[in-house]
């Protein structure tokens, strides 16, 4: 056997020394043509994919960049948040209001919505410094009823000021040199925000942050005894919630050129904490399996049952269709696979790598 | 002026084409190249009542003109998404329409905040659309939007159509006027809906004054809370206007906490089926409804028999209303720009084809409905019911229809 | 005298009772929040409004309406034991977020399924007695006035009887306190299990018909239901016996604010007092003090 194959068949798992654990993507042959096919299907997809298509996943795009934050907080940090829909809601208001008020074009707006979230993220996270669990979830349900009524008013304070009919509607997004037109356009404004967010959570689990997070998830108590700041670090998660929600909001605020704080309801927060649970906890790339999963799955089914046909028999339930089908999916992998997506693309992963030896989980020994 | 005069032209000769063929034409069904008409609507959630019947009416008026002749021989064929009120899938359920089904223009659509994801798709794709039951400002004079039509309200012009309409409908039995309250979901449009009409109606007639106004959050259910203050208010109206369960469960609340004096409805928002609701609940005594179009009771009207021998006919879901109405007026507005637009019709000529509306709704509503280079709203005409507890039917308490043209009769501008 | 503040307040405690107590109920046997709850009680409210006999001459309290009303209520049983044994037993020792995804997912496929069957129906439920109203002290009180709290409260103690007296309720607490120790000591928990989803459920169906005597059915029933989920927290998620005072803190605080406040700040004003409450009480009112088990 040449060295080459044997580079390219090197196991992932193989560590040989401290540099190559701690990497951030993992050296290995295999690794990089699957990083390059990434590549050119990301690239080739908008030139290929219908505006249908190219929309469902400009929405994913959005709920990934929202779901990193909450990946954060929740996943990693272990903090409960019933209120993410706060934080994009606070980005969606900061965003449009900047405009109505200032005309703040679209790439000052939303670093400003960032900002506004992480507030808001700071004021969510002060009860996390006495509550846990199941009653932090409720302390975030508040801030995210403060915030829908706060908007609230603030929306008919601008009825009140600027004349009946005035509306947080926004312009097309402005990124300086460029003003994002189609969808397609889109899709690479929000792709690019997507892998930098991506790319910086999956540095922060590497880092001594993310390891402080790990231990107060497991143990709040000992995770104090071993020197983590639990009050501080806890914050710095929420603080990061909020800014990534903020970021999503405003784009979201932008996608649909107006903002109705009703959107942002408790149904979204759940949706939010849905796709984390459903990609995989702590999981940076089951952020994105999450995020795709509940975005898409009942506009995937609504396409299966147009392109075979059914529309004529279905059409009148297609909705409901969509999401009972999205339910009943989501059932299937909480029966056969309780890791999440991400779990499931890990066991198809080593499946391969140690074929033809048989495959054991190695992550259910370690729960 | 000339625009609109050429468009009044146009708008006469293309009526009698389209909607009144029908007998000329009688049991030739249309066989030629379909023509496509996308239409957005609510069929599942909970502004259901108000937008579903606006697609079945359109429905009805199609499947009619495509038995008999359709568009010079080509059917119409009316091709609906649910986009309930969810932004992400007005901008699909648009966007699947326009790309992939190849529409040659887009009608319906839901509440208002949902409306400009869909005006998005609408202006990349160069697409007209007409809109129901809401409309929003983009669309009125002076300068509306190329491509945006309605054949609805902002709830602006509601307002102040409003206050012409009130002292004609309740200065009869409350000659010294009083105070009116109002109801509304709690929402940014709440000001407009309230606020401002109440504000206005002072101004214009000051024996009218403002009262409470109420506002319970979407989610709500049970409206006692939000409905006592305006019950201890005692006031001499109780304005009820929002999606419908709540209309409804406003209206219920109010009567069981005691209250007896007139309720008076919007319809179209609160179209008679759910007006019916009510009166099984609490009876039909002093009940009102205000309106832009003609009701479903007024049988005596020969557009409006036709339209209920044609649900009869093809069927409905929802038992035919003054939306079912409204939808069958848009399709009318439809079939008669189509007709006008001729052969080779495509987006861009259809477009003109709309701007130069002029048709006859036939009673539908108070008048004419024609549009113009700088007002893609038209006059609205209004009138007022009230439940006749014996007939068990709606009977006009306004005899004529009053007119309210959105370039001469907004009390304020809109902003945009 | 003007007691309509009282009334307003007992009326929605009672609502909120019911509806908090099957979120508790669940909680108590499995150490799981009920996200599906919300779903069960609109599922109920529709079924109500569907089935439920109706007269012309307005709703009546015929033996049909009795019968149909103990037979949803019994349905509800049914359902709860079919997601039981269909969709949580299999879930038995995976981790709590796992099993509390899986109620989420029993919500959306009834929301779907409400919407297939339904069809963003509304209306109101054929209730008799609608329209029985009495005198109390110069203030005008309905008959629906006082039955949520009735009801809620005959509820609330029923199953706080059950728990403390019968064999089985004694079992729950006991699987409540320690799974392992029980099932040891010969329980069958997952009988335990299944018969505590049959009574939320059941619960569930009771709560539709108290939210109904309110106002009409809608899929807006599931936002408001909700909010049983915010009382059985301030109560203390396991504990039967804070949750009356808790639904009267929350009923109050929203019923006052409403009032003489702001009535937009009503919706989130509650959640305030319930901040202010946890922060001093951060098991709730009268919840166990648990070493809460990480996300």
């Amino acid at each position: 056997m040449s060295s080459a194959t044997r580079l390219l068949e090197r196991s992932p798992y193989l560590h040989e020394d401290y540099s190559s654990d701690l990497a951030l993507f993992p050296y290995s042959a295999k690794r990089i043509a699957a990083i390059v096919i990434l590549v050119a299907a990301a690239l080739a997809l908008p030139m290929v994919a219908t505006d249908f298509i190219v929309n469902v996943v400009n929405f994913t795009l959005i709920a990934v960049i929202g779901a990193i934050g909450l990946q954060l907080l929740t996943g990693m940090a272990g903090q409960l948040s019933l209120g993410h829909a706060a934080f994009l809601g606070t980005g969606a208001l900061v965003s449009s209001g900047l405009w109505f008020h200032f005309e703040l074009p679209f790439w000052q707006a939303v670093p400003l919505a960032a900002v506004a979230g992480g507030l808001v993220g700071l004021l969510a996270g002060i009860p996390a410094l006495r509550l846990r669990g199941l009653y932090l979830g409720i302390t975030t349900l508040a801030v995210q009823a403060i915030v829908a009524v706060a908007g609230l008013k603030y929306q008919l304070y601008l009825q009140r000021r600027y004349g009946t009919g005035a509306d947080l509607n926004v312009p097309r997004p402005n990124i300086g040199f460029f003003t994002v037109e189609t969808v397609r356009q889109w899709y690479f404004l929000l792709a690019v925000i997507a892998l930098v967010g991506l790319g910086f959570a999956a540095n922060l689990a590497r880092s001594r942050l993310g390891r402080d997070w790990v231990a107060l998830r497991r143990r709040e108590v000992v995770a104090e005894s071993l020197g983590v700041n639990v009050a501080r670090q806890k914050l710095v998660a929420f603080v990061l919630s909020g800014v990534f929600g903020g970021i999503a909001g405003a784009l979201l605020a932008y996608y649909f050129r107006n903002v109705s704080i009703e959107d942002f309801n408790l149904q979204l927060s759940v949706e939010y904490l849905a796709m984390i649970i459903v990609g995989g906890l702590g999981s940076v790339q089951g952020t994105v399996y999450g995020a795709a999963f509940v975005t898409a799955t009942p506009f995937v089914v609504g396409e299966a049952v147009d392109r075979l046909g059914l529309t004529k028999s279905l059409g009148a339930n297609l909705r409901g269709i969509e999401l009972g089908v999205f339910a009943l999916a989501m059932m299937a992998f909480l029966l056969f696979e309780s890791d999440g997506l991400a779990g499931v693309w890990k066991r198809l992963k080593a499946y391969f790598v140690r074929w033809p030896y048989r495959y054991t989980s190695l992550s259910r020994g370690s729960r | 002026m000339l625009a609109l005069f050429a468009g009044a032209c146009g708008g006469s000769g293309g009526s009698k084409g389209a909607s009144s063929d029908t007998t000329a034409a009688a049991g030739k069904k249309a066989t030629g190249e379909p023509i496509r008409v996308g239409w957005l609507t609510d069929a599942t959630s909970v502004t259901r009542g108000t937008y579903f019947p606006e697609y079945e009416g359109a429905k009805l008026f199609f499947s009619n003109l495509n038995d008999n002749g359709g568009i010079d021989g080509r059917p119409v064929e009316l091709l609906v998404e649910d986009m309930k009120i969810d932004p992400q899938l007005a901008v699909t359920a648009a966007t699947k329409l326009i790309k992939e089904r190849n529409v040659i223009m887009l009608a319906g659509g839901t509440i208002e905040g949902r409306l400009p994801p869909v005006f998005e798709v609408v202006r990349a794709n160069g697409v007209p659309f007409l809109t129901g039951h809401s409309a929003r400002p983009d669309m009125f004079p002076p300068k509306p939007d190329p491509l945006l039509f309605t054949a609805g309200n902002v709830f602006e012009a509601m307002s102040d159509a409003r206050v012409k309409l009130w002292p004609k409908v309740f200065d009869k039995d409350f000659p010294n006027g009083g105070t009116s309250a109002c109801y509304i979901h709690e929402a940014p449009a709440a000001f407009a809906v309230c606020n401002r009409w109440l504000d206005q109606q002072q101004k214009a007639t000051p024996q009218w004054k403002p009262g409470t106004i109420a506002k319970a959050p979407l989610q709500t259910t049970d409206f006692t809370n939000y409905i006592r203050p305006v019950v201890d208010s005692k006031p001499t109206v109780f304005f009820d206007i929002s999606i419908a369960s709540h209309a409804i469960g406003a209206a219920v609340s109010a009567r069981n906490l005691g209250y007896q004096g007139p309720i008076a409805f919007s319809m179209t928002a609160t179209p008679e089926t759910d007006i019916n609701e009510v009166i099984k609940q609490v009876g039909g005594q002093n009940i009102y409804a205000l309106s832009n179009v003609t009701s479903i009771d007024e049988t005596q009207v020969p557009e409006v028999k036709k339209v209920i021998d044609m649900a009869k006919k093809y069927g409905t879901e929802i038992a035919p209303n003054s939306g079912t109405l409204n939808g069958w007026m848009m399709a009318m507005i439809i079939a008669d720009s189509l007709k006008r637009c001729g052969a080779g019709c495509d987006r861009t000529k259809l477009r003109d084809a709309v701007e130069k509306t002029n048709i006859d709704t036939k009673g539908l509503t108070g008048g004419n409905i024609a549009y113009g280079p700088d007002d893609h709203v038209g006059k609205r005409y209004w009138t007022a019911y009230k439940y006749d507890t014996s007939k068990k039917t709606l009977v006009r308490v306004v005899k004529d229809w009053i007119t309210f043209d959105p370039k001469t009769d907004l009390l304020a501008p809109l902003a945009k | 005298m003007d007691l309509t503040v009282f009334v307003d307040i007992a009326k929605l405690a009672g609502i909120y009772l019911g509806m908090a107590l099957g979120f508790v109920i669940v909680y108590r046997a499995s150490r799981v929040l009920n996200l599906a709850q919300p779903g069960l009680i609109m599922l109920g409210a529709f079924a109500t409004l569907t089935y439920l006999p109706k007269y012309d001459s307005g709703p009546r309290a015929t033996p049909a309406f009795w019968l149909t009303a103990l037979a949803l209520v019994a349905g509800g049983a049914v359902v709860g034991l079919v997601v039981y044994v269909a969709l949580v037993r299999p879930m038995a020792g995976e981790s709590r977020v796992s099993i509390v995804l899986m109620t989420l997912a029993v919500l959306f496929l009834l929301e779907a399924a409400v919407e297939v069957h339904w069809r963003g129906e509304r209306g109101f439920m054929s209730l008799p007695g609608n329209q029985v109203n009495y005198t109390i002290f110069g203030t005008h009180v309905r008959l629906f006035d006082l039955v949520p709290l009735v009801v809620g409260l005959a509820m609330w103690s029923g199953v706080a009887a059950f728990y403390k007296w019968s064999k089985a309720g004694i079992r729950i607490r006991a699987v409540a306190e320690s799974p392992a120790l029980a099932a040891r000591r010969g329980i069958n928990i997952d009988r335990i299990g299944a018969l505590s989803w049959a009574l939320a459920v059941a619960v569930a169906v009771v709560s539709a018909f108290t939210s109904g005597t309110q106002g009409p059915v809608s899929g807006l029933l599931v936002g408001s239901a909700l909010k049983g989920f915010t009382v059985a927290l301030v109560g203390g998620l396991d504990s039967i016996g804070g949750l009356l005072p808790a639904a009267l803190i929350v009923a109050a605080s929203e019923v006052i604010t409403v009032r003489w406040v702001d009535q937009q700040w009503g919706e989130a004003i509650p959640f305030v007092v319930l901040l202010v409450v946890l922060m001093i009480k951060p098991w709730g009112l009268a919840g166990t003090v648990e070493e809460l088990e990480r996300v």
